[in-house]
């Protein structure tokens, strides 16, 4: 599985070397030493979610109390790190636009950020299955 | 604007869930803790046109919401049947509901909608015209494809007097389920008839089963009654009937079957025949286990609504992926505990009825 994340990690690097290596700057938190232009970072939802509450509307809020959001059946439930509570519709194209894709192979709690196009390889397809 | 922040925000790279009722079954998320859902729950406004043809339905709007704008303008709209749960969610995956007898498919009534979508972009009145192919993927598999954050419909002006329906409770004998399916099985209904089949409990302590059926028929007492004389004839060990405006024909669906928390592993199933022997199974099955402890809101499900008209009749609906039109008995067990120790027992249980109903079914294609 190493091995594996290690292939995507290179042919990722490769693919988006050819893109701007602009550091975003956006993340904060403590980072770990640059591996191949790529600069790792521990980020909290709170704190990478941070710039986008600035971005919705007045009426708008972010949650990272999942109780907030009760479902239907706890079988088996999605368990969000954040809800995002919009108020106009904007809000909607605003949050998705912050929140579009995901690389699959991230670990948990970590982001690697380094150009726009670092993470538009890999997008996130959720698995939909209605009828199990 | 909305440009720029795409640009910006692409950085920072986290998978999502649109939520507004809560209420999908779906056990398939694949979402990791560090995830966010885009709540719609505020967005839930229903406007009705000056001439009341048309409702335009925010993202966020739950069925009573719709219902009650609707009926406060006297206008008829197609719904779901769960006042709790989201009206997008259910009509972008068909829609069906009380009205679609005499209108259709809830999907079928859209004419523009408003989607956000994977990248960002916010496209606005989206029409068949515009955006075949687009519309073609909303109008069926819609949640794969973009948030709705909001649409047009059709509405059908009708008076407030107009827009109320006898609604039945009758009770019956477990003896008498076998007898009670073949009536189901042979009664053939109008646009006006809406059937449901439960089984159900009296909830602890107790928990007795229960054998109920509940239909709904847009018209008079003389004509209900007539419409469902074949039930009736049956003798029910009770029967209670009253004519209901429409904000109220989601009660009995409302209490206890909407209500949040517990696990509620659901097995659904569509079948063209009713066998009273895989019934009886159902039947059995549902006793045993609504017996154990914390599993008395346990309950099955049969929801029978009229085909005429449904299938869009004069209407063109090719332009919609939804597909699953023909399906005559749309059938669910519903395992609902609180005790995660009964997780593996609901699992049998619900394949288990589940297997049984596609294989007496009738379909040669599974639609569910």
């Amino acid at each position: 599985m190493k091995a594996m994340f290690a292939s995507l990690r290179a042919a990722l690097f490769f693919y988006i070397s050819t893109f701007t290596m602009a550091q975003s700057g956006e993340c904060s938190g403590e980072a770990a030493p640059q591996q191949n232009g790529w600069v790792e970072q521990t980020v909290s939802l709170q704190q990478l979610l941070a710039p986008l509450k600035e971005q919705l509307s007045a009426g708008a809020n972010i949650s990272y109390d999942p109780s907030t959001l009760p479902r239907w059946s706890d079988y088996e439930a999605p368990k969000p790190g954040a809800i995002i509570n919009v108020a106009v519709e904007e809000d909607v194209a605003i949050a998705v636009s912050s929140l579009p894709l995901l690389l699959p192979y991230a670990p948990l709690g970590k982001a690697w950020h380094q150009s726009i196009a670092a993470v538009s390889i890999h997008p996130y397809v959720p698995t939909s299955n209605h009828t199990k | 604007m909305i440009e720029i922040q795409v640009r910006y925000c692409t950085a920072h790279a986290l998978p999502f869930l649109a939520n507004s009722g809560t209420h999908g079954w779906n056990t398939k998320w694949n979402l990791p803790a560090h995830s966010a859902a885009i709540n719609l729950q505020l967005l839930n406004k229903v406007t009705i046109s000056p001439d009341r043809t048309r409702a335009t339905i925010q993202g966020g709007a739950l069925i009573h919401d719709v219902v009650n704008a609707a009926y406060n303008a006297s206008t008829r709209v197609v719904t779901g049947n769960c006042n709790l749960v989201g009206h997008l969610g259910a009509t972008l995956g068909g829609g069906y509901g009380h009205n679609m007898g005499l209108m259709g498919f809830a999907v079928d009534q859209l004419t523009s909608l408003d989607v956000v979508l994977g990248d960002g972009t916010w496209k606005r009145d989206v029409t068949r015209q515009s955006d075949p192919d687009l519309w073609f993927a909303m109008l069926g598999a819609g949640p794969n494809f973009g948030i709705v954050t909001a649409v047009t419909a059709r509405a059908d002006p009708t008076p407030q007097s107009d827009l109320t329906a006898w609604f039945g409770q009758l009770v019956f004998a477990p003896e008498k389920l076998e007898a009670v399916i073949e009536v189901v099985q042979a009664l053939q209904l109008t646009p006006k008839m809406v059937l449901f089949i439960y089984f159900l409990t009296t909830g602890p302590p107790a928990a007795t089963p229960l054998l109920l059926l509940t239909p709904l028929y847009h018209g008079s007492p003389a004509d209900a009654t007539t419409a469902f004389a074949p039930l009736l004839d049956l003798g029910p060990l009770s029967t209670e009937a009253a004519v209901l405006p429409w904000p109220r024909w989601n009660d009995f669906s409302d209490n206890p079957l909407s209500v949040k928390g517990g696990f509620k592993n659901i097995f659904a199933v569509g079948h063209d025949i009713a066998d009273p022997a895989t019934y009886r199974a159902t039947w059995d099955d549902f006793v045993a286990f609504s017996s154990e402890p914390t599993a008395a809101g346990t309950g099955f499900v049969t929801e029978i609504f009229p085909h005429v008209g449904v299938a869009g009749g004069e209407e063109d609906v090719s332009g919609a992926s939804f597909a699953n039109r023909r399906t005559r008995f749309n059938s669910f067990i519903g395992p609902w505990y609180t005790d995660p120790a009964l997780h593996a027992k609901a699992q049998i249980v619900g394949e288990a009825v589940r297997k049984r109903f596609r294989e007496t079914g009738g379909l040669e294609k599974q639609l569910t």
